[in-house]
């Protein structure tokens, strides 16, 4: 009697097996994920077309995207910057959007924005507010910028502009909301940002610095994981990413220019464009030249 | 029989067994990926933050004493006004109280008057802090100055400072050094306070950059260094000074009536202000919070998904780990009663590995050497509990240690052993410490960052990861609400405690 429900038990856990939807885990950062982010209306779009469950799970510091922690068991990670030790290691990976780093900073407020990198590294009535290298792919991208910027003097700038920075925030989140609330002149961004402003508060006073030194040039990418369990609809995913629709939907909620140029949004084409340039350095370097420009 | 007796008395070495393996597996694991071939390199930055956790826990410490010595005395002197009391009697709650609330409250109104961010902001939060276990502690023990004492001094004729100096001073100056030295640890290891207002790596810990190292780098080498050179410094600042540390209860009110005969005068206004000022400073933080946290998002948050299920994790991390807790030092204490040589300073041992350290080296256990499914909650459970053990310990001692003694005879006449004797004849005098150092375990396990950062997930999360997040995110509004409703949590737990504590006196 035992014997036949087990086997019943087992052919139905089987069976459910057998029909359940399979998961698939995207391991991103919060904003990206958010309600107001490009996740949910991804998550339903894909979902339609792939028959599988997506499942975001999200940490507040982009910086972690790449640790070994947070890759564990995800069987995609999507919103990560280069970096050629990690990506090396990867099944796949592929460019989904792109921004400039850049200060962003009020109009109204600002009268008197420095016009080069060099002024801004030299002023000291302003207020700046940036995160921190070590937890954001921002923060980070900063002493990228300013490595390819000011190259030999690299140290010396980095140390200059640590005077101003009333505070390097863990995430991106923070410093920009710091930043809306006035507490700071100016926030690290990207060049983009002012067509948040634009498009969804039809306000045109927030305006990115664009410096002749030129800006630094980054790819946020979609990965697969070596240990995904899910390559087949990872690879489909990838592809997913890239149509023109969803490319759309990424540049106007993610507030970053689309790979395809073709979904770029009209306000979004307004806006100036930097001049890119390369760093060479790597992230190693930068932060321990950061940490010991910073305990000075 | 007697091979039996024999186990049975074996039996007793479980609990310090087990906090034994607590202890080591995070050690050797941290010790366990260590590349020796990388070596230790002392850079600028690591002695630039060792230097910076002994500076500020030192003037932390010093601030905190001073200002809490005066609100003490100043308390003690003018405990006729109205509110006094009141005053009093929550100083224990803050001390407990969840230091991100009290951090975020820093932040959202001195950082609209000064530049908290960086040092002024981490003594600030410090002193905030650890003012009210200082006032506390200075306040029972002038407290018990005898009358005698000052009727002498008035008729000797002595002046303020004459009176001072031979009634209050002698008292005070001999609770200084093991309070000094307390809050120094706590500050020496603080995480919070410079994870929120520190601002840059020139202000920042060495529990911070453990963190740090082994979340955002992967550098388990320079955690494992950094996580030495702590041990190293708590462990000396231990063993110089915490081995005499007389432990107080810093929970129970005795109630003793106090009356003086003074009435409110203008002779004493500049005494006025400062008490004023002082109150304003230290409870300023939790009353913005409470009046903040009534905003439009409170609804938005009770109705939210996840803000019940960081309620729900919240209390069963808190409830779990109080009761491990409670298990385990009461394990201990049967065991250090059985034990009578074995002296009790090696379980305040435990306070020099730091929540990080342990988290660490739990985190490389659990996910670079066996490869468990344990879920993250039973981690977190036990990494609490055992963190948790020198405050549990702290408040279940004394009373345990009376009862025992009370009871040992009387217990063996009647042969009752083991459980049976806790039940019968220990738990109804013991049922009131025992709660209040299960509140207290709960609340602090509640209260932590440290660990919940190493293995909180989206899905398990608590109220103060929770606020942490919200304020990571800019949602200041929501995060003050998460805040008051953590803090009215907060004061459920200790009013339950205190109810089954006056029921026992009512009886």
């Amino acid at each position: 009697m035992i014997k036949k429900y087990l086997i019943i038990f087992f052919l139905l856990l089987i069976s459910t097996n057998l029909f359940a939807k399979e998961t698939i885990i995207v391991g991103t950062y919060d904003s990206f994920a958010a309600e107001w982010g490009p996740g949910p209306e991804i998550e339903r779009l894909f979902e339609e077309i792939c028959d599988c469950d997506l499942k975001y799970i999200t940490t507040s510091q982009a910086g972690t995207l790449l640790g070994n922690i947070f890759l564990k068991n995800k069987d995609i990670i999507l919103g990560a910057t280069y970096d050629a030790e990690k990506f090396n290691s990867f099944y796949k990976f592929q460019a989904y959007d792109y921004g400039y780093y850049a200060f962003i900073y009020n109009e109204n407020l600002l009268t008197n924005p420095p016009q080069t990198f060099d002024e801004l590294i030299n002023r000291d009535d302003l207020k700046i507010v940036v995160q921190d290298p070590r937890t954001s792919p921002v923060g980070m991208g900063l002493l990228k910028w300013m490595s390819a910027v000011f190259d030999q003097h690299k140290m010396e700038a980095i140390s200059k502009l640590d005077k101003q920075i009333i505070t390097y925030t863990p995430g991106w989140s923070e410093a920009y909301g710091m930043f809306l609330e006035e507490k700071a002149d100016l926030v690290l961004s990207y060049s983009t940002s002012p067509f948040y402003h634009q498009e969804y508060e039809n306000i045109y006073h927030y305006k990115a610095l664009i410096f002749h030194e030129g800006h630094i040039k980054e790819n946020e990418y979609v990965i697969i994981p070596k240990d995904s369990k899910q390559k087949v609809t990872g690879e489909k995913f990838l592809s997913f990413l890239n149509t023109e629709e969803i490319q759309k939907i990424i540049a106007k909620n993610n507030i970053m220019y689309p790979i395809l140029d073709s979904a770029i949004p009209s306000k979004m084409k307004d806006l100036q464009k930097p001049k890119a340039v390369m760093n060479m350095s790597t992230n190693e370097e930068l932060i321990s030249l950061w940490l010991n420009a910073a305990i000075q | 029989m007697r091979l039996f007796n024999n186990l049975k008395h074996r039996l007793y070495w479980i609990s310090p067994f087990i906090i034994f393996l607590a202890i080591s597996i995070p050690l050797i694991s941290a010790f366990y990926l260590y590349d020796f071939n990388k070596g230790f390199e002392y850079s600028d930055y690591i002695s630039s933050i060792t230097f910076f956790s002994l500076y500020q826990s030192l003037l932390s410490a010093l601030l905190s004493i001073i200002i809490g010595t005066v609100f003490a005395y100043l308390l003690i002197k003018h405990s006729y006004i109205f509110g006094i009391k009141y005053i009093i009697n929550s100083l224990s709650i803050l001390f407990v109280l969840p230091t991100i609330i009290t951090i975020f409250g820093i932040l959202s109104i001195y950082g609209n008057f000064f530049q908290v961010y960086g040092f002024f902001g981490i003594l600030l939060g410090h002193v905030i802090l650890n003012v009210p276990l200082v006032t506390r502690v200075i306040f029972q023990t002038l407290k018990d100055i005898s009358p005698n004492e000052r009727m002498l001094a008035d008729q000797m004729n002595l002046n303020f400072w004459g009176t001072f100096l031979a009634v209050e001073w002698p008292v005070i100056k001999k609770n200084i050094p093991s309070l000094f030295v307390l809050i120094s640890f706590i500050c020496f290891v603080s995480f919070t306070p410079i994870l929120i207002l520190g601002g840059s790596p020139k202000y920042s810990t060495l529990e911070v950059a453990i963190y740090h190292a082994v979340m955002f780098a992967d550098e388990f080498n320079v955690a494992f260094n950094l996580l030495i050179l702590q041990i190293l410094i708590c462990g000396s600042i231990y063993f110089i000074f915490f081995r005499n540390f007389k432990s107080k209860n810093f929970i129970i009110d005795e109630h003793k009536e106090y009356k003086t005969l003074t009435v409110i005068s203008s002779k004493h206004i500049i005494e006025y202000l400062v008490l004023t000022l002082i109150s304003i400073l230290v409870f300023s933080p939790i009353v913005f919070i409470f009046i903040k946290g009534i905003n439009l998002t409170l609804f938005e948050v009770l109705n939210s998904f996840y803000f019940w299920s960081a309620l729900g994790t919240t209390f069963l991390i808190g409830c779990l780990s109080g009761v491990l807790s409670i298990i385990l030092t009461y394990g201990n204490l049967v065991f250090l009663d059985k034990n009578q040589n074995s002296s009790e300073f090696w379980f305040y041992i435990l306070i020099i590995f730091s929540p990080g350290i342990l988290a660490v080296g739990y985190y490389i256990f659990f996910n670079e050497i066996i490869d468990s499914s344990i879920s993250n909650i039973v981690i977190i459970i036990i990494i609490n509990s055992i963190i948790t053990l020198p405050f549990t310990y702290n408040y279940l001692s004394p009373s345990f240690f009376r009862v025992s003694k009370e009871h040992e005879d009387i217990s063996k006449s009647i042969n009752i052993y083991g459980t049976k004797r806790f039940f019968l004849v220990d738990w109804p005098r013991l049922r009131e410490p025992l709660v209040t150092a299960f509140c207290v375990s709960s609340i602090l396990s509640a209260s932590d960052l440290v660990i919940i950062s190493f293995f909180g997930t989206n899905d398990l999360s608590t109220l103060t990861q929770t606020i942490y997040r919200l304020m990571g995110n800019y949602r200041m509004d929501e995060a003050y609400a998460v805040s008051l409703l953590l803090l009215i949590y907060c004061f459920i737990y200790f009013m339950i405690s205190y109810k089954l504590i006056l029921r026992k006196w009512n009886t």
